[in-house]
């Protein structure tokens, strides 16, 4: 099994980030206030952005020069970064072989909306495709932005299910929430995250700050 | 061959070059750092700035018969740039490249970073992000860069005809048009002018319609 060791200093702007946690396969939740560097921890494990100093590793792989598309992840963003010009289907169809691309959709449930653009698409259903995209190659690490913060509380508990059935075949799961109920029906663990530190527990104790998610557009 | 066939077919031979070597200039303008691209990016706009006639000048000192690469040419591949057709798609070209450049630049610029980094990020080469994300967004951008390349090679003037000089096979309408007018031709000088100007308002409605998706 691999675990996935965060070690890694970063600076962006005024903010600093020391992120010191390991994450078992599972589901590890991050928690903490708005702007504390959960997105940013995100960023340097996708490798879309270099730690200033200190290394993450994943198993027995040293990640500093593997770039983000070699390190077999699946990254759904906080704000989805869907592809304004492809309709839903399109956003699987690089990932996934055609009928799998169905498949998907329908585990998700978008398989209605296959030829819609993000434009035409509720918050939810944004949302659920990004995580559908992050799906698709059946990552070992799957890197979740407050994925489910604009679902109705029906289609987060089945797409948290989803979640839970991925962590059980194995998957390395970072799960950003503001959602109390959410971070303990669905974390294996957690990491807190304050001022850009962090602390590993593995139970919530109750008072940790948390702000609310932030409103839908 | 008529003075617009000429012109046409310089400039689309000008555009052969101009656009993916522009292209190419201005993803590495909107993406590169160091002082490669700081260098690039004051170098790629000397042939805009500077007068078509030093510019036309400069190319015959390189590309003349006795200039080196001109010599060249003539010697190994019995290639004449002055006083062909190739030449003047050459000056055309040269004349074109900053705004290729520059244009594809502000495209690619605009293309947002966080689209591209989702797709690196779920799996895709850098080679498939740029195919599936990155170019069909710059491309409205790459579009009004294209347009605006077109133009400048249609109306290029100066350069031309101080590098290629005015025969039967550079006599493009710009040129035509003046040539015209100097023997007195003014019938034909004023059906050229009127040629161009409704070429210039089509593109110019291209220019806008392509502007308003970028």
């Amino acid at each position: 099994m691999s675990d996935l060791v965060v070690d890694a200093r970063a600076t962006v702007g005024a903010f600093s980030l020391d992120a010191r946690f390991r994450a078992k396969p599972g589901v590890t939740v991050m928690f903490g206030p708005t702007a504390s560097g959960k997105t940013l921890t995100l960023r340097l494990v996708a490798g879309v952005m270099r730690p200033d100093s200190g290394s993450i590793r994943f198993g027995d792989v040293a990640w500093g020069d593997v770039p983000p598309h070699e390190r077999g992840l699946g990254y759904a963003p906080q704000d989805g970064a869907l592809w304004p010009h492809r309709d839903v289907r399109a956003h699987l169809s690089p990932f996934v072989a055609p009928e799998r691309v169905m498949e998907l959709l329908e585990t998700v449930g978008l398989e209605r909306h296959a030829e819609r653009r993000p434009r035409g698409l509720s918050g939810g259903e944004r949302q659920r495709l990004a995580f559908a995209r992050a799906l698709a190659r059946s990552p070992k690490l799957l890197l979740l932005d407050e994925p489910f913060s604009a679902l109705d509380d029906e289609s987060r508990r089945n797409m948290g299910e989803i979640v839970r059935a991925r962590a059980e075949r194995g998957a390395v799961i970072l799960f950003v929430t503001h959602d109390r109920e959410e971070a303990e029906r669905l974390g294996d663990a957690f990491v807190l995250f304050r001022d850009g530190k962090t602390e590993e527990t593995s139970r919530l104790r109750g008072d940790e700050t948390i702000s609310r998610p932030r409103p839908e557009e | 061959m008529s003075a617009l066939a000429v012109s046409l077919r310089v400039v689309l031979c000008a555009l052969v070059f101009v656009v993916p070597i522009g292209g190419a200039l201005g993803l590495f303008l909107a993406r590169g750092r160091g002082t490669l691209r700081a260098a690039t990016d004051a170098l790629v706009l000397v042939p805009l700035v500077l007068p078509p006639s030093v510019v036309g000048y400069l190319l015959l000192l390189l590309l003349g018969r006795r200039g080196p690469i001109g010599a060249f040419l003539d010697g190994a591949l019995g290639v004449r740039l002055v006083f062909s057709s190739a030449g003047a798609s050459v000056a055309a070209a040269v004349v074109a490249l900053p705004l290729m450049a520059k244009g594809a630049e502000a495209a690619f610029a605009r293309v947002d970073r966080g689209l591209e980094e989702v797709a690196a990020a779920n799996g895709l080469s850098p080679r498939e992000t740029f195919r599936i994300v990155t170019l069909p967004l710059a491309l409205p951008g790459l579009g009004v860069a294209v347009t605006l390349a077109a133009l400048r090679a249609l109306g290029e003037f100066g350069a031309t005809l101080t590098f290629a000089g005015y025969t039967k096979s550079t006599a493009t309408a710009p040129l035509e048009v003046y040539f015209a007018m100097q023997i007195g031709d003014d019938a034909r000088a004023l059906s050229l002018s009127i040629a161009l100007v409704v070429a210039s308002v089509v593109a110019a409605l291209l220019l806008r319609a392509w502007s308003r998706k970028a």
